[in-house]
């Protein structure tokens, strides 16, 4: 507070005459400290007052008249928002920049208060982890906790001005509010609506192999199974990586031997020579994938049909906390062959088949509850 | 023999010897074999990484699946012996076997991923010892055919703990 010394002509700061005077109404909702700095303790409005003798002063003498002055005003204690945990930054009523897949932990701040309820609403789509068990055998995404007073979740969907908003209810019915914007940086389609992931076909064959030759999709340099090519603009600033995750919805063999046919399922869900992702990256931005079966004595014909969706995942290379992997959409695909033994040489018989529907971009996680373990297959019947 | 006719032959010698070297061909790949921990406790899994490098000069195409099925490995124990195979191992014998492939086109001195090959899924290696593996990997007919062997590493399987 600044007043008008009429002895010298100017303005003087007398904040500090105010010091050690200072105090609130409800101490439970706000409290001040002798130099006029307000601390919330609870929710909700209350009044704040203080008071200073005023007098214009000259040495020697005391020759203008003293005034007292009680300046007050109003104090409301809203929660805050907190990034990074209970101990973390208050970002109530800022923008904070993010990435789809970065951790965020949200806390509200709120005092002694009793909360009779409490709330996040989180604008876009969100989730509140991708879990794979150490075994492979299960996968997907699980779903934020919002009704609590600290949460944590990812973003999948990228957006600018995402606004979250805590909202508590205490007391008698009343209700106080916080929030906070993020913009989210992601990944997005290199021309408007452009899907993510496109692909081309190549064709069942036998492919020689140690000690037997395969049925394979594709395998060679002139014949990949199913080429995958993913294409973004791609956020600045982060060490992005994409992954492949494949779910095989049906893949069935059929073998045959003097002893009959025998038909066996090699399992569904998850797609795994024994670790996740499914297929290794062959480029920052490709891969490719050629299921072989192998062709073993006694059979002597070999059936295969094989049905999947591949997802294309993307990781911001975040490491502390570390960020999830994160859809940007997925395709199905298949090819069925079918190889017969005739004097001694494996060659295919009837026309093999192929096929893949083109990618849709899209948030939807990929969820298994089962495992394709590639390894060892059926003995001949 | 004359000086001269002495001289040409040696001549002729290096000559052959010279145009001899230049023709070796290269070997197309390197196969490094490592492990993250030489010593493990009975009953731990054993673990090996493969690394398979381009070596050659030129570009190439390889696949990468299922490292039991594209390398062979050979497990020895302190007596030069094999050690037995595991279960696993002696019921996959005439079964047939599938996996999802990946085709890399490695340029010169690029690499395949680490592939990991669990050993103890294929030998019993319960027996306290040093055991020395070794793998090889077939070398696609155009690329001259054959196969390259990795080095050789040694892994050391400690007794348990004494109950105390």
């Amino acid at each position: 507070m600044n007043a008008y010394d009429t002895c010298s002509n100017s303005e003087e700061d007398i904040t500090y005459l105010f010091n050690g005077n200072w105090s609130t109404a409800n101490s439970s909702i706000a409290t001040v400290n002798a130099y006029g700095t307000h601390t919330g303790q609870g929710l909700g409005p209350t009044t704040t007052s203080t008071w200073a003798s005023i007098q214009q002063w000259r040495p020697h003498s005391f020759n203008c008249p003293i005034g007292v002055v009680r300046p007050g005003g109003g104090d409301n204690v809203n929660p805050q928002i907190l990034l990074g945990g209970c101990s973390g930054t208050n970002i109530t009523g800022s923008t904070q920049p993010a990435v789809v897949g970065q951790q965020i932990n949200l806390c509200a701040s709120y005092g002694g208060v009793s909360a009779n309820s409490q709330s996040w609403s989180v604008p876009g789509t969100i989730v509140g982890g991708f879990t794979i068990a150490p075994n492979l055998l299960s996968g997907g995404p699980t779903t934020a906790t919002l009704n609590v007073k600290s949460t944590t979740f990812y973003w999948v969907t990228s957006g600018n001005s995402q606004t979250v908003t805590f909202t508590l209810n205490y007391g008698s019915n009343q209700v106080a509010t916080a929030q906070a914007t993020f913009n989210i940086a992601g990944p997005t389609p290199s021309t408007q609506n452009a899907p993510f992931v496109t692909t081309s076909l190549g064709q069942a064959a036998i492919n020689s192999g140690s000690p037997y030759p395969f049925l394979q999709f594709g395998g060679t340099s002139d014949n990949i199974g199913i080429n995958f090519t993913a294409s973004a603009n791609q956020p600045a600033g982060y060490s992005w990586v994409f992954k492949w995750v494949n779910i095989i919805s049906d893949d069935n063999v059929t073998l045959t031997d003097s002893n009959g046919t025998q038909t066996t399922s090699l399992g569904t869900g998850f797609d795994s020579n024994g670790t996740y992702p499914s297929f290794s990256n062959v480029t920052a931005n490709t891969t490719n994938d050629n299921p072989k079966f192998q062709l073993i004595p006694p059979c002597t014909e070999i059936k295969r049909t094989f049905d999947a969706q591949t997802y294309l995942m993307w990781n911001a290379g975040l490491t502390s906390p570390p960020s999830i992997d994160i859809p940007l959409g997925s395709l199905t695909w298949g090819f069925s062959g079918d190889a017969i033994l005739s004097s001694g040489t494996w060659s295919l018989t009837g026309t093999p088949s192929k096929y893949a529907v083109g990618f849709t971009n899209g948030p939807s996680y990929p969820t298994w509850s089962s495992a394709h373990f590639n390894g060892t297959g059926p003995a001949c019947p | 023999m004359n000086t001269f006719l002495k001289r040409l032959l040696i001549l002729i010698v290096l000559t052959a010897s010279a145009m001899s070297s230049a023709q070796i061909p290269t070997t197309p790949f390197t196969l490094a074999l490592e492990t993250k921990e030489n010593a493990v406790r009975t009953g731990s899994e054993v673990e090996v990484d493969i690394t398979l490098r381009n070596s050659s000069s030129r570009a190439m195409h390889i696949s990468y699946g299922l490292s039991e099925h594209d390398y062979t490995f050979e497990v020895r124990d302190s007596q030069n012996r094999t050690p037995p195979e595991t279960e696993f191992a002696r019921k996959s014998k005439g079964r047939t076997n599938f996996s999802n492939d990946q085709v890399f086109y490695l340029q010169p001195g690029e690499s395949l991923p680490k592939a990991l090959l669990v050993v103890s899924k294929f030998y019993d290696l319960s027996r306290p010892g040093k055991y020395t593996i070794q793998v090889s990997r077939a070398v696609p007919k155009e690329l001259g055919g054959g196969a390259i062997k990795s080095n050789e590493i040694t892994i050391v399987v400690a007794p348990p703990p004494a109950p105390r």
